[in-house]
């Protein structure tokens, strides 16, 4: 009996300096790739710390992440709780189909945000000296809207729908663009939001851009005679492939339903290489045939460029099975044509592809998130758009780029300057809100807009 | 050998006794007791910013100059009349979320209100930062907020306790 019980503590004695053994010759970790964060790797030390308990923690922080085979203990957590039929882990649902959805109820939502983001925003606009046909926002409804079907029973989700309806109704003198119906419709025709990240994947962006332009359509896109009626003989300039077409009025009067219109003015995803399409140019009162031309330019492609990425939601979960999802590109948008400035480098690509080889493979937009990011096409038609956006941004401007000589892309965020200087500075002619509908009403960062933290 | 040398620090921190601004108060900060102190907040973060080497800050406003009082109301929710004097020191690039903070109170009563507002500021800059630029999210989660007399200090750098010894040292003398 007395060996037993020697034999038991030997055991445990045993295990105890096997674990400190390895902690002690176990190379000490910075970062960790699966979690996307930098781990404690130091004790610090100070006098505050001590004398506030706080040293305690920085020693338990030290050794829960430094401890040997962190990785797999934490794959264990999550699959002992999945398996035992848990539907959330670390706030993310654990949904149908592979996806992983970021849980965000009602209670997330401080009181009185969205009033001051609008706010703020309509404020901006209105001090802009932009033409209010001319400012768009277009806000993201998330994995948890559009794919809500997909959602665990019972999974608490905030009333995307009624926020959406507010925004409609704040943003009734600008271009509103509720996706809620284009991103579904997406979503049963192809992957619309990535499985393990909450971002939209680029078959989704590029859902929401031809929503963009359609409504943009209606305002007047490309009228650059609006509201003239002296069309005869004169060159218009088309946004269509940048070229200048000319128009006989005597043989095209023909205003198109709008279906033609959208089907021909803005390029689709497939199209018939052998197919004339029609370009129009259009305004709110008159739409006239001006030329027929195939637009192969402007055929979409998009290009798989990683089939291994693991994203943000993935880091919260590291549960041991979940697939990985691809990661597409525009291949004939935002390559070689432009100059892309985020303060720090300059490149001829929207994408950088050293992202490609990193954890957060969504970088590969842009290289990640800048607070001002300039592009310059090889458009020169003097529209130049300020995109105040989130991450959700970058996935879709490099759609943008044959539409404007120069797009801004302003995170506020990140963003420390007068955004309404910002305006008057690069001459601004077009604004467009572009960020995820969760960050729109909980984002105190849209407050910068009422002054700006300022050089 | 760095572990080694953590373990001698966590040997080191359980044996001294040691006293941080004057006498603690109930919130562990050092702030009641203290008497009060008047020394300008642009001076203390230029003298911070002079002993602790913090590569992102390029810009630093305080009260009184025109822009302050935008930034102020851009970055915190309370009322400006509880702050006296004040001094933000940021990364006017944005690339970083290198930030020291120095504000006066009024009334120290208004400490705990000024402290939960500075504290809200790291929330938000934990969400500005998590999962795009996990090095500069590491900084915000080792950020602090502490008070010290009647000033109350945000520090988000690479070493806030460099900071701290930085500004207790320069209240010492003041």
């Amino acid at each position: 009996m007395r060996n037993k019980k020697s034999m038991t503590g030997i055991l445990f004695l045993s295990i105890f300096v096997a674990v400190f053994v390895l902690f002690l010759v176990t190379p000490t970790r910075v970062f960790s790739e699966n979690e996307n964060r930098v781990l404690t790797n130091n004790i610090s030390f100070s006098l505050h710390t001590v004398m506030s308990g706080e040293q305690g923690t920085a020693v338990e922080d030290f050794m829960t992440d430094q401890m040997p085979g962190r990785d797999w203990f934490q794959t264990l957590a999550s699959d002992t709780r999945r398996f035992a039929g848990f539907k959330e882990i670390n706030g993310v649902y654990l949904a149908d189909d592979g996806y992983l959805i970021t849980k965000l109820t009602e209670e997330d939502i401080p009181d009185g945000q969205l009033d001051k983001n609008t706010s703020s925003l309509n404020n901006l606009f209105a001090s802009s000296g932009v033409e209010p046909e001319r400012i768009a926002v277009m806000p993201v409804p998330g994995a948890d809207c559009i794919l809500s079907n997909l959602l665990p029973d019972g999974a608490a989700v905030f009333d995307s729908d009624k926020a959406m309806m507010t925004l409609a109704g704040r943003f009734a003198d600008y271009i509103f663009i509720d996706l809620r119906e284009t991103l579904k419709e997406s979503a049963e025709k192809t992957q619309t939001f990535y499985r393990t990240d909450h971002h939209w994947t680029t078959a989704g962006a590029y859902a929401a851009y031809e929503e963009y332009c359609r409504m943009q359509a209606e305002k007047g896109f490309c009228s650059y005679t609006k509201n003239s009626d002296n069309y005869s003989n004169q060159s218009l300039y088309s946004d269509i492939n940048n070229t200048i077409v000319d128009y006989n009025l005597s043989t095209s009067n023909v205003k198109p339903d709008n279906s033609s219109l959208y089907t021909s003015y803005f390029p689709k995803l497939s199209i018939n290489s052998n197919t004339d399409d029609y370009d129009y140019a259009y305004d709110t009162y008159k739409c006239r045939q001006i030329t027929q031309t195939t637009d192969n330019d402007s055929n979409i492609q998009l290009q798989t460029v990683s089939t291994d990425f693991h994203g943000s939601l993935y880091s919260k979960v590291l549960c041991s099975d979940i697939p990985y999802d691809s990661v597409q590109i525009v291949a004939n948008r935002g390559v070689d044509e432009v100059v892309v400035d985020n303060g720090t480098s300059t490149s001829n690509s929207c994408y950088d592809n050293s992202f490609l080889d990193k954890k957060d493979k969504y970088g590969v937009f842009f290289g990640g998130n800048y607070s001002h990011v300039s592009i310059a096409t090889q458009v020169e038609n003097g529209k130049r758009l300020l995109v105040i956006k989130d991450s959700f941004a970058n996935s879709f401007v490099p759609f943008l780029t044959t539409y404007y000589q120069e797009i801004h892309m302003i995170d506020l965020r990140y963003f420390t300057g007068s955004v309404k200087d910002f305006i008057n500075e690069q001459q601004i002619t077009d604004i467009l809100v572009l960020c995820e509908l969760s960050n729109m009403l909980t984002d105190t960062n849209f407050s910068k807009l009422n002054g700006g933290l300022q050089q | 050998m760095k572990k080694l040398r953590n373990a001698a620090v966590l040997l080191l921190c359980m044996s001294l006794l040691l006293t941080a601004c004057g006498t603690t108060s109930t919130s562990g900060d050092g702030s009641a007791d203290n008497p009060e102190i008047t020394v300008s907040t642009a001076d203390v973060t230029g003298k911070v910013l002079e002993q602790t080497e913090i590569s992102g800050i390029d810009t630093t406003l305080s009260k009184g100059e025109d822009l302050y009082e935008s930034n102020f109301a851009s970055l915190y929710t309370f009322d400006e009349k509880l702050i006296t004097d004040g001094s933000i020191a940021y990364d006017s690039t944005g690339s970083t979320a290198d930030e020291i903070t120095i504000l006066r109170v009024a009334d120290k009563k208004d400490l705990d209100t000024v402290k939960a507002a500075l504290k809200s500021r790291i929330k938000q800059r934990a969400t500005d930062f998590g999962g795009y630029k996990p090095e500069e999210t590491s900084k915000v989660n080792n950020a602090v907020v502490f008070s010290c007399s009647n000033y109350v200090i945000l520090a988000i750098c690479d070493d806030p306790s460099a900071a701290r010894s930085s500004f207790m040292k320069i209240m010492q003398e003041a």
